[in-house]
């Protein structure tokens, strides 16, 4: 039951919303977000790690029995950290739009349907399902970033939409190919894990790729797309630049994981031996795209552009974490995930703040904020000490599994990795830099209004967590633990 | 007796609105003359359309069981199907009917040819049934010409608008073009195997190798492509989707595409199937064509009407993709189900392009300017509709198209339904336009948008249905 409240409730608090008068929908919207975040406490403290469940909080309806799929939803140790980062998230997107005026209650009624869209997509243990809110998810966005973006919010939209609705229709033909295997092999079951023990037909098919690659390649190039790994991370910048602040902060502190979540959940585990041939291309490109995130992150003169570029980097690392293979990489990998969705989301938070404020996003335009707003400043110091990696926060962690698992594999990615987290260092300094310190050089700048009540909340809220997990990982490392240390010997396993 | 009841199944389906049709109009001659009668035609329409769907869709849930008929009607009895695919089908029409219909009355309520019109729509039903049950070349034809020659007449009705007549002429011209085509194939057919019952053809076609067939079969796949407007037979579709009544283009766009499929269905998957080798790669590659065309013609349109009849053409071809592929993974529920789904959006989307006429706004795409927010009920159906078309989940469009491609690419068509995936990309790009307009660009005018209660309760009813059909498929299977 707890499952199908995390789905429903957000889009229950939606049709309140709905049917209630304008001025109360950002608090409809904030409370149904806040009993979000209190069921995703209760699951914090249900979920049993060690359990061997394959699935808690198991639910199955079913639905379209000739297929075999049936509305299943359940939580595992994969889904779980994304599932906690999402529902943390949603009231920080919340408070972050709270003084958007135009077309209010529509702007927060599509916050809570993103939410259930996301929510599902994390809680689905069954094919299709994961597939509809898979695709479900784009349409809110796309709305977001249309009506409520900057200037050119609808090239902006429609880029993102259509970029990521290529992948995912690449997927969807193989979804089909994988439900025909099943059916021609014996009973058509659409839970995920039916799917893990599918045996391909052995031969090449076209271009030296036999199917399993080809399987392989549908599925990684929807998640890969949408992670972004270079170089399908084109849409990015423009989609983050463009969206309104809340839309950015939950582009990219969920939607972007879930191109990693993605990956973990299907294109490794069902394809496994396309996944060890494609593994050097994958960490290749990670590499690069790490390192050339960086560097164009510290060309940006636009703030948000600069931030987007910083989470093709640290995403480009997560994927190197899962390309190593072993237990520290994957475990990384994942905690990283979390980490920097908190962490850019309060990123993504105050920049949107200044940009409320001023209107622009140009770095020409501020500079010597620390003595007009001290306390904003205090926080912007905080999380991007975070986002460099700074011993202590949460950055540090991740980052430090990652590379170790890294260096264990292959010591070149390991100082390519190494290498891109000192030039991230680079553009955040000067990102505080070019912010914060100096002379005010714009008049405006003077009179600036420092951190408004429901600003304070979520960022005392943002950077209590961002400490938390940098000094006490362990909340988070103990939930996932199992699943890490079994995830790569289950899904060879299972296939031999 | 049982000949009776077998014949009352299928004359329940063609009769009973050929009946209504003519009440229509003998009523229409008296009611010019008493004011009392205002209201007839309308009601006797909406009675007979009524009563028409829910018998087809009793006889598909309670079928008769036949047993042995009379000699002297046995020779009929071989014209016409009573199987599961008749009724399923004819209630589809019947549905259609009853929403275009009420359409056409809030469209023509102020023109005198309102109840001509409503009859020619029964007569049109009528034809589209008959052509469904069709099991001979003969009744085919029949109801063919029974179905096309009324909406030839209902395109043209919109007297003094010169794009009107001109829509109806082209139909006119193309559909009898596809007529004689059809002729020609059955006359061919019937020359080879010696008979014009389906059943008859299908046995002595699984003996003999004749070498006409090659023609006759390519000759009845260019009458089909044109009725069913796959590219490169497509040229009239915009045109005349554009020209006619927004009404009678939610009939035509829904219930004779329907109809079209249905003639398709029974000739390839009957008859034809023994030579398959024949006509399943042509049938393919118009079908990729039609994708193709579709969705790249559509990105250029500015016009509501034009886009959706390229739309049109699009979903035929993934539909025509799923009649190519031998129906061994894939049966006619699956086609029908898309139709229906499609069917269903094509008839919200011109109701709201009706009423757009309506009150004076041009159909181009700028009309739905800021309409999802001055008017939001009317642009969350719109984009229901839009979505749907588009086959993004959760909504029946989706599930449709999930189910159709799942048959293909299990048959081992993988390469066409990549095609259709990219095509399905493309076309996003005009669908994702309109939702644009609605939400994202500021009206241009403030000409205020008159949606009458029958209308709106079409409009919901259509988008609901899309919905609720999107979360649970199985009702219908």
């Amino acid at each position: 039951m707890m499952t199908v409240a995390l789905l429903g409730f957000p889009a229950l608090g939606g049709l309140i919303c709905a049917t209630m008068p304008e001025k109360l929908s950002r608090q409809i919207a904030l409370a149904t977000s806040f009993v979000g975040m209190a069921m995703g406490a209760w699951l914090y403290v249900g979920f049993d790690a060690g359990s061997p469940e394959p699935h808690q909080f198991f639910v199955s309806v079913p639905w379209i029995k000739s297929l075999g799929i049936n509305f299943a939803l359940g939580i595992d140790g994969l889904s779980f950290p994304f599932l906690i980062l999402t529902k943390t998230m949603i009231p920080i997107a919340i408070l972050s739009s709270w003084r958007e005026t135009r077309h209010q209650k529509f702007f927060m009624i599509l916050f809570l349907l993103l939410d259930s869209a996301m929510t599902g997509t994390f809680l689905a243990t069954d094919l299709f399902l994961f597939y509809v809110f898979w695709e479900l998810m784009l349409v809110p966005m796309f709305l977001l970033i249309g009506v409520w973006g900057s200037k050119d919010r609808i090239f902006a939209s429609l880029k993102f939409f259509l970029y990521t609705f290529t992948g995912s229709v690449l997927m969807l033909v193989a979804i089909w190919y994988l439900f025909g295997r099943q059916s021609d092999l014996g009973i058509p079951s659409a839970n995920i894990r039916a799917f893990y023990s599918l045996s391909f037909p052995v031969g090449v098919v076209v271009f030296g790729l036999s199917v399993e690659d080809l399987v392989f390649l549908a599925f990684a190039i929807a998640f890969l797309i949408k992670i972004p790994l270079f170089p399908f991370h084109t849409w990015l910048p423009d989609a983050h630049v463009q969206a309104p602040t809340g839309g950015s902060i939950l582009l990219a502190a969920v939607l972007l994981k879930m191109g990693v979540y993605g990956l973990l959940r299907f294109a490794i585990p069902i394809c496994p031996h396309s996944f060890d041939r494609f593994l050097e291309p994958i960490g290749v490109l990670a590499m690069v795209g790490a390192i050339y995130g960086a560097w164009v992150a510290y060309q940006q003169t636009d703030l948000k552009k600069l931030v987007a570029y910083s989470s093709v980097s640290h995403l480009a690392l997560v994927v190197l974490g899962i390309c190593a293979k072993n237990g520290p990489g994957l475990g990384g990998a994942i905690l990283q995930s979390v980490n920097h969705g908190i962490t850019t989301g309060a990123l993504f938070f105050l920049v949107g703040i200044l940009y409320e404020r001023r209107h622009t996003r140009e770095f020409s335009q501020f500079g010597g904020l620390a003595a007009v707003i001290p306390r904003f400043s205090v926080f912007l110091t905080l999380v991007c000490c975070a986002s460099m990696g700074v011993p202590g926060l949460n950055g540090f962690v991740g980052e430090f599994l990652i590379l170790s698992g890294v260096f264990l594999r292959n010591s070149t990615w390991a100082v390519a990795g190494v290498s891109a987290i000192i030039f991230g260092a680079v553009y955040t300094l000067a990102l505080l830099r070019k912010l914060l310190f100096g002379p005010v050089t714009v008049a405006e700048n003077a009179s600036m209004p420092d951190l408004r009540p429901h600003e304070m909340l979520a960022l005392i809220a943002l950077s209590l967590l961002i400490v938390m997990l940098g000094v006490f990982p362990r909340v988070l490392i103990d939930k996932t633990n199992p699943m890490v240390t079994g995830y790569w010997l289950s899904s060879v396993g299972q296939h031999q | 007796m049982s000949a009776g009841i077998h014949f009352l199944q299928v004359a329940a389906l063609v009769v009973l609105p050929a009946i209504g049709g003519i009440a229509i109009t003998i009523g229409a001659a008296r009611e010019k003359k008493s004011k009392c009668l205002r209201q007839y035609g309308y009601f006797t329409f909406l009675g007979s359309a009524t009563v028409l769907s829910f018998t087809a869709l009793w006889l598909l849930l309670h079928p008769f069981q036949i047993t042995v008929s009379p000699v002297w009607y046995q020779d009929f009895q071989k014209h016409y199907f009573v199987d599961n695919f008749s009724f399923g089908w004819s209630f589809a029409v019947g549905l259609f009917l009853l929403l275009s219909g009420v359409l056409v009355k809030y469209e023509f309520e102020l023109s005198d040819t309102l109840e001509e019109m409503l009859a020619l729509l029964l007569f049109a039903a009528s034809g589209a049934m008959l052509l469904v049950t069709a099991s001979s070349l003969l009744m085919v034809f029949v109801g063919l010409e029974f179905m096309s020659l009324p909406t030839y007449v209902l395109v043209a009705s919109k007297r003094g608008d010169a794009q009107s007549c001109e829509a109806g002429l082209k139909y006119f011209l193309f559909g009898a073009f596809g007529s004689v085509l059809l002729l020609l194939s059955s006359a061919l057919l019937y020359a080879v195997t010696g008979s014009i019952y389906f059943a008859d053809i299908e046995r002595s076609l699984l003996t003999t190798e004749p070498k006409f067939l090659v023609l006759g079969i390519t000759l009845f796949m260019g009458a089909v492509g044109f009725k069913l407007a796959v590219a490169p037979f497509h040229m009239w579709l915009p045109d005349v989707y554009q020209g006619a009544p927004p009404s009678i283009t939610a009939f035509m766009g829904s219930a004779v595409k329907m109809a079209g499929f249905a003639l398709a269905l029974r000739v390839l998957w009957g008859p034809l199937l023994s030579h398959r080798a024949l006509w399943t790669s042509a049938l393919e590659w118009l079908a990729v064509l039609a994708m193709v065309v579709g969705s790249l013609a559509g990105l250029a349109q500015r016009n509501l009407k034009r886009l959706l009849a390229y739309s049109s053409i699009s979903h035929a071809g993934y539909l025509a993709l799923g009649v190519a592929v031998v129906p061994v993974n894939l049966d006619s529920a699956t086609l029908w189900y898309y139709l229906i789904t499609y069917g269903t959006m094509f008839i919200g989307f011109f109701a709201v392009i009706a009423c757009l006429e309506h009150s004076s706004m041009n159909c181009d795409i700028d009309a739905l300017a800021g309409l999802g927010f001055s008017r939001p009920m009317v642009g969350l159906s719109l984009v229901v509709f839009v979505l749907s078309a588009a086959g993004i989940p959760p909504l029946a469009g989706f599930v449709a198209k999930y189910f159709l491609f799942f048959g293909v690419v299990r048959s081992g068509h993988s390469l066409s339904v990549l095609c259709a995936a990219l095509t399905s990309v493309i076309s996003l790009g005009y669908y994702l336009r309109l939702i644009v307009m609605l939400y994202m660009r500021e009206p241009s005018r403030a000409v205020a948008l008159v949606i009458p209660k029958a209308v709106t309760v079409v409009i919901w009813f259509c988008a609901l249905s899309l919905v609720y059909l999107g979360i649970f498929p199985t009702v219908l299977t």
